[in-house]
């Protein structure tokens, strides 16, 4: 289906067939980007507007396309973009008498006058994750005809050089548009996101909205880097990323605060399990019994025998495998003498297990051991509080030099500000 | 649970060979998690001669997080809150100090030392605090005043 798709130069604003490969065959750039034209579908449109598909791509072939013809056979969405539309809301289709461009608004009655009104966020959620949706399936699906959301207009983006829209009024309904393909401005050079849909439910499930949605296989289009600046425009997010709009957002933030400023930011950070695993064992012997014949492993307080087998950390002590395993897994140091379990001599001890240890844990293995750790705290507490420990793995991954000081510091410096970028931070981490 | 084990274990040694001015009973037989411990006011403190009932609640995940200490019956004291929780900050059972090898005798030995010697400098009732630094025998006559109204 990629027949008919375009190349388009951002350098020289050559066109080509994609076929052609993806270096600019005029300037040589590779500055190019793909423009997709997707195959007809006879399933849907009216006839009359077929588009013969190898055509340039700065003409629309649907120019005159009202985007609303298609929503009785796929209504998408229950109610609001269906075939019937319910009767607080009202639906316009606007088109330039000379038929270049076009916009549709959609209006929900909320007792107030109709016009320019600015709806508070909540209300209107629904119904922008809905058309948000759209907005993404439309970015996802290289198939214009997919566009279907109220105020929508895949006509607009040809003109439209200019992102100043997102400063709109994005809820008065009168959505200038979103191009999925502007090839006239040129796009932020936004990281992209991996998986958009992913994304989707994500932001779903934040703000607390269940919505079913088709399944797309795997033909997501490029994502649109766009994409996450509308979403914080649609959702009315400070661009200045430190001002929180949900309870959810807020709680974050303060599980943050708390957690980089409470007693619990200065605890040692847990290790990991293999690095528990990999600490040495040794049979109880007389000499560890001491001098009355009796010890006892003071995590349990339970009285260990000759030969139980036990787990000797660096600094000598030790315990039952499973009761240092419980304590380790929470903070990486000694329940009796805070050392830390990782540091290799650690005062000195000539003991015979010493050597293990300092082959166990050079360099290498500390850095991973952070990386494990963040997962550790993952799954062991909510996900608000990961968010400091989730960061740093990306922050410093580079091993620094296996010096035991350097941990703690290190731990809560991947706190950036609240807001969206945090938030998606805090989701998806670090993509590549 | 491994807990119960110890717990019921430190319970058994505490009520067999109770440490000085200590006393521990569950508040309900069947809950080993909440101990009612009665506490002596030690000798040469405005205390003396008052009984404190001392609430500790031990978390389902002890010994790996630390107990909680909080006095009953009202005490004039700087690192005790001033309310109906009457919360005693104890340096040993914040969460980053805790450490699992420490017992719960330890912990009520500790509350009590520190029934004998207020740390100001890590108070939760400032003016309490003050008052204790500055005015040591103003203070000395309140705290007795409460511990003959409340603690007798």
């Amino acid at each position: 289906m990629d027949s008919g798709d375009r190349m388009f130069c951002h350098a020289c604003g050559g066109v080509w067939l994609k076929d052609g490969g993806l270096t600019c065959p005029h300037c040589e750039s590779e500055f190019t980007e793909i423009i997709e034209i997707p195959p007809e579908q006879p399933s849907e449109g009216s006839p009359s507007h077929r588009a013969d598909s190898p055509s340039p791509p700065r003409v629309n072939p649907w120019i005159d396309r009202n985007p609303w013809e298609g929503d009785t056979q796929e209504g998408q969405g229950p109610g609001l973009l269906g075939g019937g539309i319910p009767p607080y809301s009202s639906l316009r289709t606007y088109r330039s008498p000379d038929g270049r461009f076009s916009f549709s608004s959609a209006t929900l009655d909320t007792g107030t006058p109709s016009g320019q009104r600015n709806n508070g966020p909540n209300p209107m959620v629904p119904m922008m994750m809905q058309s948000f949706d759209t907005i993404l399936q439309s970015l996802m699906e290289p198939n214009p005809r997919g566009y279907r959301g109220f105020g929508e207009d895949p006509f607009h983006a040809q003109s439209s050089t200019s992102p100043d829209w997102l400063e709109d009024d994005h809820l008065t309904g009168h959505h200038p548009g979103l191009s999925p393909r502007n090839a006239d401005a040129p796009q932020p050079n936004n990281r992209n996101p991996t998986d958009l849909a992913e994304i989707m439910d994500a932001i779903r499930a934040d703000i607390g909205i269940q919505t079913t949605r088709r399944a797309r296989g795997a033909r997501g289009g490029p994502a649109n880097p766009q994409a996450l600046s509308i979403l914080s425009a649609i959702l009315n997010m400070s661009r200045s990323e430190d001002a929180v709009y949900s309870q959810e957002e807020l709680d974050r933030v303060i599980t943050q605060l708390v957690e980089n400023t409470g007693g619990t930011s200065t605890a040692a950070p847990p290790a990991t399990d293999a690095a528990v695993q990999a600490l040495p064992r040794k049979r109880v012997n007389e000499e560890m019994m001491g001098s009355e014949g009796k010890a006892v492993c003071s995590i349990c307080m339970d009285n260990v025998e000759l030969d139980l087998e036990v787990t000797v950390l660096p600094c000598t002590h030790w315990f039952h495998f499973n009761c240092i395993h419980a304590w380790l897994t929470q903070h990486d140091t000694c329940p009796h003498c805070r050392r830390s379990i990782n540091s290799n001599i650690a005062g000195g001890e000539g003991t015979c297990e010493n050597p293990v240890v300092i082959q166990d844990s050079p360099e290498q293995p500390r850095s991973h051991r952070r990386h494990s750790s963040a997962r550790t705290v993952r799954s062991g507490r909510s996900s608000l509080s990961s968010l400091p420990s989730r960061i740093s793995p990306r922050r410093s991954p580079t091993p620094e030099g296996g010096q035991s000081s350097n941990r703690r510091s290190s731990r809560g410096e991947g706190s950036s500000g609240g807001g969206f970028t945090s938030w998606f931070t805090n989701r998806f981490g670090s993509s590549a | 649970m491994g807990s119960i084990k110890r717990i019921s274990k430190e319970l058994t040694e505490l009520t067999e060979s109770p440490p000085e001015g200590i006393m521990v009973e569950l508040a309900d037989e069947s809950n080993v998690y909440e101990w009612r411990v009665k506490m002596d006011g030690p000798e040469g403190s405005p205390f003396h001669n008052g009984k404190f009932l001392v609430k500790l609640s031990l978390p389902t995940e002890y010994p790996f997080k630390p107990p909680t200490v909080s006095f009953a019956t009202k005490i004039y004291h700087p690192n005790v809150t001033n309310d109906e929780k009457g919360s005693m900050c104890l340096g040993m059972l914040r969460a980053d100090e805790w450490k699992p090898s420490s017992k719960i005798a330890a912990v009520l030995q500790f509350a009590r030392q520190l029934l004998a010697e207020p740390m100001p400098d890590d108070a939760v009732e400032g003016r309490i605090a003050e008052q204790y630094k500055n005015d040591r025998t103003r203070y000395e006559e309140v705290a007795r005043e409460w511990t003959r109204k409340y603690a007798c």
